[in-house]
């Protein structure tokens, strides 16, 4: 499989990569992170979708296949830092999320029922970006590394400075021991 | 509690999480695509958006980001009949504008990349045209820190509304403050123009003072900058006008000087003023602790100013104001916090017949404990109004509430000295299902406008282009600009333009 087809693949092609197939075992540690990054449910689902559209319209252009899932990734960040971007530079917020009443938002539940979680609200938006692909991603660092381009370095100090921050919020908290 | 403990409940948090799972729509949207099912790649808007499936709730959250609004001359202005019951207002006296899809054109198109969708803001006009800020995310060349991603704004401007330009990029805040980047993200907020004369404000956005510096440094302070260019070419920082701890939110020109706006994200505003752009003041009022946000700063007709400071709650919800009132752009007063009956999707404010007005768009199903609003009894979309108006120094709400309830998204406004306005938002006349109008009516429900002349009584003005998400309304000359963002594939800001009906 050369992986390189059209710019509008079909499944008659059989040169494009299978986009289901690969990106399928991707879709719930995606949903997952982008969920946290967001803090919502439904952004989470609208980042999710909007990174398989834009990786299926260039799925043509990919030269390497082994590298789809990372290329996948890429985009998922992007899309959710920009969406993060949006929401700062408009003065009036968009409101954008809808939480159904009977079902609450699983990613705020699940950080709510943590002091760890409660505490991530003091993370920069850089150091939670690593701390969710660490930890909800299942990434190493060096997969943080080639899946946001940073160089490994960066991601360990990052996470480092994260987890500095989150003892801190804790102890202040009363809810560790200095 | 040491680094691995803190590693260890992360873990243990991020495995309870596995039980989350993508929802089944992505899995069929991902089929879809492969299977060629999927629509075209028109934009965003009319993408079948998973969140459109559900039933028996109704999102607003995107709707609230399209409304906008403009400002219109007041010699357009007409008056209706003011009413308050709740029903479908009847008044049909419709002597303001009306539009359709087919008095837009598209003029131009400012591309974003693959993985980037660009944005805009800050759009603005004067005497020599229109222009404001276009953004997005790109990856910035290696530092020592290494590669990163950040923004990258350029000024978009045009004489006509049709013809566009962009400037050079922005100055890039992590590499000029030499700031390692996973300390800070840069934001570039805001543009205002005299004679020629581009002054942008943003700045450095950085990690709590309790987060140490990942180089081991003292930790970064936010810092508010202003930049200015008289070509649009080469961009100066204006250093004396630094602002440590602070980031800049908002710059206007008005007849009084150029106002530049700052807040602190812990809480604190701060007002300054110049005459050019390169010699900056700070105005008498200062301080605001509780506020943490500022609304759009505006001007009215006869040099005064209001400034506006907010400050959000839960989920961003808007619970108070902080009207700061200058009617020369050197003395300003405050009347101190006006607490809103509710939390408030959306606030406007305006000089509206004389006085200034600060409108607040209440839902009127907006749990405390959620931002999402449901369908009534009766399955129509309400929300309440509330008004106050600068009576004698002081602040005072207007009543009746007024509630209407033919838009289907909260709208939002702004005016001008004769008051009339132009809004925008998705619009349902009557719901589909016994459920009240389904998620999916209201995203394939046309961007449509509705007209006032004093803000009580709306009539419609007719619709927008189709298919693609509305982000900036804009009166210019006898031109109604458009400005959208398109997506999904190489996303794009499109502006779209319509001869103001005479």
């Amino acid at each position: 499989m050369n992986g390189i087809a059209s710019a509008k693949p079909t499944v008659a092609d059989e040169a494009a990569p299978g986009f289901s197939a690969v990106l399928a075992i991707e879709l719930d540690r995606a949903y997952r992170v982008a969920g946290h990054l967001l803090g919502s449910a439904s952004d989470a689902e609208d980042a999710v979708q909007e990174a398989l559209e834009r990786a299926w319209l260039h799925w043509g252009q990919l030269r390497e296949p082994a590298a789809a899932q990372g290329w996948f990734w890429r985009i998922l960040v992007n899309v959710c830092r920009t969406k993060l971007r949006k929401r700062r530079s408009q003065p009036v917020r968009e409101i954008d999320e809808s939480v159904e009443l009977e079902t609450p938002d699983p990613f705020r539940t699940s950080l709510a029922r943590d002091a760890v979680g409660r505490a991530m609200t003091v993370l920069t938006e850089d150091q939670r970006l690593v701390v969710v692909l660490r930890y909800w991603g299942d990434l190493t660092v060096p997969e943080i590394a080639h899946r946001t381009g940073l160089r490994e370095g960066t991601v360990k100090s990052r996470l480092h400075a994260a987890h500095a921050a989150l003892r801190r919020r804790l102890v202040a908290a009363g809810e560790a021991e200095g | 509690m040491n680094e691995m403990e803190i590693e260890l409940r992360l873990e243990r948090l991020a495995s309870a999480d596995d039980a989350i799972r993508a929802p089944a729509r992505l899995r069929d949207r991902m089929r879809d695509l492969e299977a060629g099912a999927a629509e075209p790649a028109v934009g965003a808007w009319e993408r079948p958006r998973l969140l459109g499936r559900r039933a028996g709730r109704v999102r607003i959250g995107a709707l609230v980001g399209l409304a906008a609004a403009i400002v219109v001359a007041a010699g357009l202005l007409f008056a209706v009949a003011p009413r308050h019951d709740g029903r479908r207002d009847p008044v049909a006296a419709p002597s303001g504008p009306s539009f359709s899809p087919s008095s837009f054109t598209k003029d131009h198109t400012f591309p974003g990349s693959a993985t980037s969708a660009p944005f805009v803001a800050s759009v603005r006009s004067d005497e020599a045209g229109i222009y404001g800020l276009f953004s997005m995310t790109v990856d910035h060349p290696a530092l020592r820190w290494g590669p990163w991603s950040g923004l990258q704004s350029v000024v978009i401007s045009s004489p006509d509304g049709r013809a566009w330009s962009m400037s050079s990029p922005l100055p890039d805040l992590v590499t000029a403050l030499e700031v390692p980047p996973m300390d800070a993200s840069d934001a570039i907020t805001a543009v205002a123009r005299h004679a020629g004369r581009f002054v942008v404000v943003g700045g450095l956005a950085a990690a709590p003072a309790s987060v140490a510096r990942s180089d081991g440094q003292e930790p970064v302070e936010s810092i508010g900058v202003i930049w200015t260019s008289d070509d649009g070419r080469a961009w100066h920082e204006v250093e004396a006008a630094r602002q440590p701890g602070y980031v800049f939110q908002d710059v206007v020109w008005t007849q009084g000087g150029f106002v530049a706006v700052a807040v602190r994200a812990e809480g604190g505003m701060r007002i300054l003023t110049s005459a050019d752009g390169e010699r900056w003041s700070a105005a008498s009022a200062q301080g605001f602790t509780d506020v943490t946000d500022v609304l759009p700063v505006k001007s009215d007709p006869v040099g005064g100013f209001l400034v506006v400071g907010a400050t959000r709650g839960e989920h961003g919800l808007v619970s108070s104001l902080t009207p700061v009132h200058s009617a020369d752009g050197r003395s300003w007063s405050s009347a101190g916090r006006l607490p809103l009956p509710g939390p408030a999707l959306s606030v406007v404010y305006a000089y509206r017949n004389g006085r200034w007005t600060v409108d607040a768009v209440i839902g009127d199903h907006i749990p405390a404990a959620s931002v999402s609003v449901s369908a009534n009894a009766d399955h129509r979309i309400r929300a309440h109004l509330e008004t106050a108006v600068l009576d004698g120094g002081s602040w005072r709400w207007l009543e009746p509430t007024r509630e209407f309830d033919w838009l289907a998204s909260p709208y939002s406004a702004g005016l001008d000295d004769g008051g009339a306005t132009l809004a925008a938002g998705a619009w349902v006349d009557e719901a589909e299902g016994s459920a009240g109008p389904s998620p999916s009516q209201l995203q394939s429900a046309p961007v449509r406008f509705a007209w006032t002349a004093d803000a009580v009584s709306w009539t419609p003005a007719g619709s927008g282009p189709t298919g693609t998400p509305l982000a900036e309304l804009k009166f210019r000359g006898e031109l109604l600009l458009f400005v959208s963002t398109t997506g999904p594939g190489v996303p794009s800001v499109e502006v779209w333009s319509a001869p103001w009906p005479n």
